[in-house]
Formats: structure tokens, C-alpha cells, sequence
């Protein structure tokens, strides 16, 4: 049966679907500069018709509200969102070491270089000149000191990202512990409506944890999971499996999934960025100025040791001898025996300790190779390419993710993202149907009012 | 594709900062005249740079010590000079007493007194060392004993100062090669001496051909110093042209080019000028603006 009772019903369905159509338009713009929010539709759908003969529909019915979201993009968005993280934490921490070795401004461990085995030549060229020799001295500490100083500041470093590490791993536990608990709540709430709002948050903070490590979602049949990139379990069924700390016997920090040391397969991120600072080129530019410190002492001990100081004094070592390359660069030192007395500094190869021949050779080592590698001056040469044309590449890549970034949050934009213009048409869309079933209702309102009016003879 | 509002500024912000990136480049180019600021902004010339550096360096020291070595060199042809003048007025003085023209005693005294002139020649010094001490420089090249004996106390070292990498010259002349080689000169004038006061011209003879020789020993010495003097001389001129060279391929490798530098930086804030322009018109036109 259809009558005026009907018609009013389903106006009334319309007016109260296209109210809920304008407050999910509402919450659209209101939440148009939301991180991470991802745009909701209402979805609609026709009522069931009634009716034997004549079969008349009633209306229109709200089944639900629905987010855009492409789950697909999300996640390679949180991957990239790791390698930009990654790519920008290695350019910064190249950065600093390149602060380190720049020549640029005539200053830097080259000029140092220069001018002690430039104090030797001078020396030369009158070998008991006590200025000339305390020179030498002068020389000699200038550079010690800017070697030991550079090779403090390597292993400040280390420490400082092996810190940073810990404070990761710190974060990253929190936004683990959310995830796990939004995830919960998700489960709860999913018992009976999409809860769009609560996996908004949650892709949000995955994103944020995906600036940490990359991470992995799985969510089938209703049993969510996260995961590193390697598969270890950060979140299962609502339960956060939080990453923990150790101590390698080297007093380094570890990241440990339970019991397992999972630092070197961490992937992505500020964390794996880090950890490959710490471990792979802090490591790579100590072993660098280690050898060129060793080198160095080695090659100067062995001429001044056979050579003779004015008082025909013989054996003694420029600089104090370092055992092995590791640690070199901390501790290169002058002899105290020669920066208490210079004239101890051997300048002649005869024992009757007259001549210059040993202060030419000692100036002479700014040219001599050491076998299989360089000079020292064509080591430091190598070091300034390497950590120039490194820090250069972390540059180049940190600028690549940025722009696939930026690409990557457009195209989630264009599936989630809320546009004021679409809204706005979809506000004249909801607007008109309200009028169009408020003009309806009044319709029926009238012609109630004329059937009424029928009976009283009027 | 499908449009959203936050796309436009994203967008604008990652032009406008990479924009700004450019222009803040070219900027620090202009403002140190270096277009390498640090390694990574070109590592293999970086690379290169420290090379030049060094050598340019080490070349300043060569270079030092070529202008070292000329001093040295000059001085001693300096005092070799006094002594062949001192040698003319001896020889003069020992054909005059063969002549019989002068008074022997008179002759004698002066010659006494030149040669000790001619010892503190030998013992000249330069910035506080011997210069004809061999390389045993820090004490007095020849030393006159209380009898008059006059004896070398320095060695045989030739002193050479690196000059090139592989190269080094001589900057002293040992003392025992000019005064005391195959004519020990202060011998000589002791024996001289005796044989004018004894009157034997035949003696005096044998002196004056010594002294003959010993003046063309100095000759020959002074002809070597020249011969070193040159070749320090074409050390330094060479060191002072390779220097050049290193000057012209360094600011190759570091200075910027101004010119390019500036058009750069023209070019980038045209650039920001033009995506501030249209930053600033993203979002103005909405559907809002027709609606009542």
C-alpha cells in the first residue's frame, strides 16, 4: 500500500540520509589539514520497496560511512617515508664528519702536514739553530694535537649516535605500545562499524614509526600484525612486542627483538641509518687517520732513530712509537724526551752529530710512499674524496626520496585526501535533496490538510 | 588524477625549498668567490686541491731554501773576493822583497796582518754559522794556536739544501778545498814570511808560486760558486713557475666563476619569484567564491 504516510516516510529518510551526508562533509573540511586524516563518505543505499502490485521503494537508507584509503599506497608511503628518514640522518651525519676534514680557508690537518715536514727542511738549512729546532718541536705538537683532536671527535661521535640509537629504540617502543593499543580498540570497535578515525591514528603513527625502521603490516582475517622489515614482531593481535636494548662486548648498543641481536638487519629509518654511522663510516674514517697517524710516526721513527742529534746522541724516536694501527690517531705524541729538549731532534746521519743530510730526510718524507699505500699527504688526499664524494651522494639521495616523498603523499592525497572544492559540490548536492525532501514533506503536509478539509465542507 | 587541496602545497613548498636551496648555493659562491665550500661540493677536485696545496707548500720551502743556498753562496764569493785581494797585495809585497825594493820587516809585519785578515775571511760567518766549516758550522772554521799555527777545524761535508723533490744543491764550500787543500795558504804565508826575513829570493820564490797557485785555486772555487749560484738561481725560477702553474689550476679548481655565479643566482630568484607568485594564488580559486 502507498499513500500520503509513505510519500512522508521516505521524505523523512531523505531528509535525515542527506543530514548525515553534510556532517560527514562537515567533518571532511573541518579536518581538512589534518595529518593523516583520510576522507570519509557516507555510503547510501535505496530502501526496500513494499508493495504487491505496484511496487514503490521507500527511500533511502545510510548503511555507513566509509574512509578512502588505499592501504597499498599507504604502505609504500611508509616506506619511503623510511628511506627519506634514512637517506636524511646519513646526509646530516656525513655532514659532521665532512665538517671535519674540510680544507676549504687554508685550514685543516694539510696545512699542518705541510709545515711540520717544511720545519725539517728548514732545520736543514742550519741544523743547531735552537729556534729552528724548537720549531720543529712547535710543528710537531700543532699537528699532533690536531690529530689527536680529530680522532677525539670521531669517537665522540660514535658515542653520541650509539646514544641516539637507545633514544630510538625509546621512541620506537611508544609508538609501538600505541599501535598495539589503537589496534585493540580497532578490534573492538570493528565488532560492529569501520572505525575509520581510530585507523587514521594508527596509520599515522606507523608513519611516524616508519621514520624510526621500516616496518610491515599485516592485516588478514581480522588478525593484525606488525613487523619489522625482516619479520621480527613488533605488534601481534593488539599485543606490542617491544624491541630491547644490549651491550655488545665492545660496549656498543644492540637492538634485540627477545633475546635476538637484530641491529644489523634494522632497515630503513634514522635507526638503520645510524647504526650503519656507527658501525660502517665512523669506523671506515678512524681507520683512515689511524693509518695516516702510523704511518706517519713509523716513517719519521725509522729515519730519526739512526740518525744523530749535535751531541752525536743516537736511538731516539721522534715520536712516541705506536705498537699498531688501531687507536694511532689518539695516540700520536711527540716524544717528551725531544718537546723537553729539542736539541735532542737527530738533523745528521754521521755520529760525529755535524751535517743536515737526517732534517732533509725527515723533510723529504712528505714524498715517500708507504708501501702498499701512499704518502701520508695522497692518504689524506683519498680520505677528503671519500668523505666529499660520500657526503655528495647521501645528498643527491636524500634529494631523490624527497621528491618520491612528495610524489607519494600526492597520490595518497588524491585518494584521501580532502579537496574544499569537492565538498563544497557535494554540500550543494546534500543542500538541494534536504530542500527537495522538506518541499515534499510540506507537499504532503498540504494535501493532508486539503483531504482533512474535505470533510468539514468548506 | 583526482586533486586534493594539501597537493598544491605540498608541492609549492618542495619547489620553493629546493629553489631556495639553489639560490642560497649561488649566493655563498658570490659571497666567498669559492665554488667549493667544502668536499662534497665537488669531491675530486677536493681531492685535487689538497695536492696542490701540498706542493705549493713544499715548494715554498724549496723555494727558501734556493734563496737560502744564493745568500750562502753570495757571502762566500764575497770573502773569496777579499782574498784575492789580500793575495795581490802579498804577492805584490814578496816581488817587491825579491827586488830588493822594500823593506823586508816592514813587509813581513804586514804580511803578518793580512794574514790574519785572511783568517777571519776564512772564518766568515752567516746567520751565526761558519761558512767554511764544512758542516760542522756552530765553530770557527780555522783556529790560530798560541804559537801562530793556524789549523782546520771544520770537515769535508759539501752542506746541500733540498731545492726540488728530488733535488738538492749545494750551498757551502768547505773551508779545507779553498785554504788549506793542495796550497795550505796559512802555511804558505808562515814559510813566506821566514824567507823574506832570511832574504833568499830562491825561497821567496817557491812561496810566490805557491801563492800563484793557491790565487788560482780561489779562482776556480769562485767559478764553482757561480756555477751553484745559477743553478739556484734556475731552482728558483722554475719553483716560482711551477708555482704559478699550481696558482692557475687551483682557482680552476676553487674559484668561482662570478659571472656564472650571479646569472645563477639571478635565475633562482626569478624562479622563487615566480613560485611564490603562484603559491601565494593555491587555493584562492574555489567554488566558494560563486556561491552565495
Amino acid at each position: 500500500m502507498s499513500g500520503l504516510g509513505a510519500a512522508l516516510n521516505t521524505a523523512l529518510r531523505a531528509l535525515q540520509a542527506n543530514q548525515i551526508g553534510l556532517t560527514v562533509v562537515s567533518n571532511n573540511i573541518a579536518n581538512v589539514n589534518t595529518p593523516g586524516y583520510s576522507r570519509q563518505r557516507v555510503l547510501m543505499q535505496e530502501s526496500p520497496g513494499i508493495g504487491d502490485s505496484i511496487r514503490v521503494g521507500t527511500g533511502v537508507e545510510v548503511i555507513g560511512t566509509e574512509a578512502l584509503r588505499d592501504q597499498i599506497v599507504e604502505r609504500r608511503l611508509w616506506n619511503e617515508t623510511s628511506a627519506k628518514a634514512g637517506s636524511d640522518m646519513t646526509q646530516q651525519s656525513l655532514s659532521d664528519i665532512e665538517g671535519l676534514f674540510n680544507e676549504a680557508g687554508n685550514t685543516g690537518l694539510l696545512p699542518l702536514i705541510s709545515n711540520f715536514y717544511n720545519s725539517f727542511q728548514h732545520l736543514s738549512t742550519n741544523p743547531t739553530s735552537p729556534e729552528l729546532r724548537q720549531q720543529v718541536v712547535s710543528t710537531a705538537q700543532s699537528l699532533t694535537h690536531y690529530i689527536n683532536t680529530r680522532a677525539n671527535d670521531l669517537r665522540d661521535m660514535k658515542t653520541a649516535t650509539d646514544h641516539a640509537i637507545q633514544d630510538d629504540v625509546a621512541r620506537a617502543n611508544v609508538l609501538i605500545n600505541q599501535i598495539a593499543d589503537i589496534s585493540q580498540r580497532i578490534q573492538e570497535v570493528e565488532i560492529q562499524t569501520p572505525a575509520n578515525d581510530l585507523r587514521d591514528q594508527r596509520t599515522l603513527l606507523i608513519k611516524k614509526l616508519s621514520e624510526i625502521m621500516t616496518v610491515r603490516e599485516m592485516d588478514t582475517n581480522g588478525t593484525y600484525q606488525l613487523t619489522t622489515g625482516n619479520n621480527r614482531p613488533l605488534v601481534v593481535a593488539g599485543a606490542a612486542v617491544p624491541l630491547k636494548i644490549g651491550t655488545t662486548s665492545d660496549g656498543m648498543t644492540m637492538v634485540m627483538s627477545g633475546t635476538t641481536d637484530v641491529t644489523s638487519e634494522i632497515t630503513g629509518g634514522t635507526l638503520a641509518a645510524r647504526v650503519a654511522f656507527r658501525d660502517q663510516s665512523i669506523p671506515q674514517y678512524q681507520q683512515q687517520l689511524d693509518q695516516i697517524a702510523y704511518d706517519m710516526a713509523n716513517q719519521v721513527n725509522q729515519v730519526h732513530a739512526v740518525s744523530y742529534d749535535p751531541d752525536g746522541n743516537t736511538g731516539v724516536n721522534f715520536f712516541t712509537p705506536i705498537a699498531s694501527t688501531e687507536g694511532a690517531a689518539l695516540s700520536l705524541q711527540l716524544n717528551s724526551a725531544i718537546a723537553a729538549d729539542p736539541r735532542k731532534i737527530a738533523a745528521a746521519d754521521q755520529a760525529s752529530g755535524d751535517g743536515n743530510e737526517a732534517a732533509i730526510a725527515l723533510g723529504n718524507l712528505v714524498n715517500a710512499a708507504n708501501p702498499p699505500r701512499g704518502t701520508v699527504i695522497e692518504q689524506y688526499r683519498s680520505l677528503v674524496f671519500q668523505i666529499g664524494s660520500e657526503t655528495a651522494s647521501a645528498r643527491t639521495n636524500s634529494e631523490e626520496h624527497a621528491s618520491m616523498l612528495t610524489q607519494l603523499e600526492n597520490l595518497r592525497s588524491s585518494i584521501s585526501g580532502v579537496s574544499i572544492n569537492e565538498e563544497t559540490t557535494n554540500i550543494i548536492q546534500f543542500q538541494r535533496a534536504f530542500q527537495a525532501s522538506a518541499r515534499i514533506i510540506s507537499i504532503v503536509d498540504e494535501l493532508l490538510q486539503t483531504t482533512l478539509a474535505m470533510g468539514t465542507g468548506a | 588524477m583526482r586533486i586534493a587541496d594539501d597537493s598544491g602545497y605540498r608541492n609549492l613548498l618542495l619547489d620553493i625549498q629546493r629553489i631556495a636551496e639553489r639560490m642560497q648555493a649561488s649566493q655563498t659562491q658570490i659571497s666567498s668567490g669559492k665554488k667549493l665550500t667544502k668536499p662534497s661540493d665537488d669531491p675530486s677536485a677536493a681531492a685535487d686541491i689538497v695536492n696542490v696545496d701540498s706542493e705549493r707548500a713544499t715548494s715554498a720551502q724549496y723555494l727558501d731554501n734556493a734563496g737560502t743556498a744564493i745568500s750562502r753562496l753570495q757571502i762566500a764569493d764575497n770573502a773569496l773576493d777579499g782574498v784575492q785581494q789580500v793575495i795581490d797585495r802579498i804577492r805584490t809585497l814578496a816581488l817587491m822583497a825579491q827586488n830588493g825594493t822594500s823593506s823586508p820587516s816592514l813587509s813581513v809585519e804586514e804580511i803578518s796582518g793580512l794574514r790574519d785578515q785572511l783568517l777571519s775571511y776564512a772564518n766568515t760567518e752567516f746567520e751565526g754559522q761558519y761558512m767554511f766549516a764544512g758542516s760542522n758550522t756552530d765553530s770557527a772554521a780555522f783556529e790560530k794556536a798560541s804559537n801562530g799555527t793556524i789549523t782546520y777545524s771544520g770537515n769535508s761535508d759539501e752542506v746541500r739544501l733540498q731545492v726540488g723533490k728530488a733535488s738538492t744543491l749545494q750551498s757551502q764550500i768547505p773551508g779545507d778545498q779553498v785554504f788549506s787543500g793542495s796550497v795550505d795558504i796559512f802555511q804558505t804565508l808562515t814559510d813566506l814570511m821566514a824567507a823574506m826575513s832570511s832574504g833568499s829570493t830562491s825561497a821567496i820564490q817557491t812561496q810566490v808560486t805557491k801563492l800563484e797557485q793557491f790565487s788560482q785555486n780561489v779562482s776556480s772555487t769562485r767559478t764553482k760558486l757561480g756555477g751553484l749560484m745559477n743553478g739556484a738561481t734556475a731552482a728558483q725560477n722554475e719553483l716560482t713557475q711551477a708555482d704559478l702553474t699550481l696558482v692557475a689550476h687551483l682557482s680552476k679548481l676553487q674559484d668561482a666563476d662570478l659571472a656564472q655565479a650571479l646569472s645563477e643566482f639571478t635565475q633562482s630568484q626569478n624562479a622563487l619569484q615566480a613560485a611564490t607568485a603562484v603559491g601565494a594564488r593555491v587555493g584562492s580559486i574555489s567554488i566558494l567564491d560563486y556561491l552565495k
